[in-house]
């Protein structure tokens, strides 16, 4: 018995690698092959091995009779092992992340000096077409100055202002310390309109708004966890939440759990919440690992006067 | 009876001062709509602070962590 030998005949007949004048064929399932200890019921035992590296192990019955990996080779026993396909070590990000024209909402965006956030919505006010999100995610809570560069993706997802300012930070809702608050909102022009667009990914275009109500289902698409599902777990919510600089209060909000793996994540704030019929009823901003934090919908629209765009 | 808005309301202060809670809200269990007392964790001291009915309606203590801006 002869590993090298036969794993000179497993390149042949499964990668296509082909030397003394073998027959080179392929196995479409087959990642890579090399020598190991046999693992038997998941135990390494003494017997070494041809192992062939495959993308997903599949019952040799659902397979075509050629696409089957024979239990020997050359007198040497084989093991199939997972592991799925290989690839060098950068990840391609995800849409949610990445520069996208135009951009739809849902998608990574932020103030030059924030990490980066959630594209909410497009409104309008008064025929203008504006970018929708948080204060703390476009105006960088409160320390942004009109006029300041909005990045697409943000910051955090390797957004540059030469490059990649999508809009200018045009009005925000102050966050107050002293007082109260009801949302954590502000407004960017889109420098390009035809770089921006009304649909929110894997969701679509918003059709109106509703009020919160306990046990609505809503969903939300944002930079982080994406498109999410979850039920209002509670209404008229007065409560603390941790910004930069210390506790800011706020009433009137709502509260959503999703479902497993959560509602939302860092990154997803100013992701607009809406209904299974595409009715805008929050504005994602704030959360803990148990649940999400929304501001209503109608304290939005009523603090910057603006609209959906349909 | 006052209504569970307006009882809320009015308890929200001395309920949101209690170390460690975080908020106060309105949320329903079992079918019936009760006043949730949002905690960083369910300890022996806010059990004991927090009655389990304020005017007629019942409370809920709910654990949520620390809320951060995400």
């Amino acid at each position: 018995m002869d590993l090298s030998h036969a794993k000179l005949r497993c390149e042949a007949s499964f990668l296509g690698i082909a030397v003394d004048g073998m027959k080179a064929t392929h196995n479409p399932n087959v990642q890579g092959v090399g020598i190991g200890y046999k693992v038997v019921h998941r135990i390494p035992t003494k017997e070494r091995a041809l192992q062939v590296y495959v993308n997903r192990k599949v019952h040799p019955r659902l397979l075509a009779p050629e696409d089957r990996i024979p239990e020997e080779v050359e007198g040497c026993p084989t093991d199939i092992v997972e592991t799925g396909t290989f690839s060098i070590g950068r990840k391609f990000p995800p849409i949610y992340q990445r520069r996208l024209r135009p951009a739809l909402a849902g998608v990574s965006i932020g103030h030059h000096e924030v990490s980066a956030g959630t594209f909410g919505a497009l409104v309008r006010e008064r025929g203008e077409t504006y970018i929708l999100s948080n204060n703390h995610v476009l105006a960088n809570e409160n320390e942004g100055k009109v006029g300041d560069p909005i990045l697409q993706p943000g910051r955090f997802d390797g957004g540059r202002p030469d490059r990649d300012t999508i809009a200018q930070l045009a009005d925000f809702v102050k966050l107050e310390t002293e007082a109260t608050n009801t949302v954590d909102a502000a407004v960017a022009t889109p420098i390009v309109r035809d770089d921006v667009a009304p649909e929110v990914l894997h969701i679509g275009r918003v059709k109106g708004d509703a009020e919160p109500e306990i046990d609505m289902v809503v969903r939300k698409s944002g930079r982080t966890t994406r498109l999410t599902e979850g039920r209002i777990s509670a209404t008229d919510v007065t409560l603390r939440v941790m910004y930069s600089d210390g506790f800011v209060v706020f009433t009137d909000q709502f509260l959503v759990s999703g479902g497993r793996g959560g509602f939302s994540g860092p990154g997803d704030s100013g992701s607009l919440i809406v209904t299974p019929d595409n009715k805008a009823v929050g504005l994602l901003f704030a959360g803990s690992p148990f649940t999400t934090v929304a501001n209503r919908w109608s304290n939005v629209a009523k603090a910057l006067k603006v609209k959906p765009v349909p | 009876m006052s209504s569970i808005e307006d009882v809320k309301r009015k308890n929200e202060g001395w309920i949101t001062a209690l170390p460690g809670v975080v908020g106060v809200g309105i949320a329903k269990k079992a079918g019936t709509r009760v006043i949730q007392v949002l905690v960083k964790e369910i300890t022996r001291e806010v059990r004991e602070k927090v009655p389990a009915m304020l005017e007629g309606h019942p409370t809920d203590l709910v654990k949520v962590g620390e809320i951060r801006r995400l």
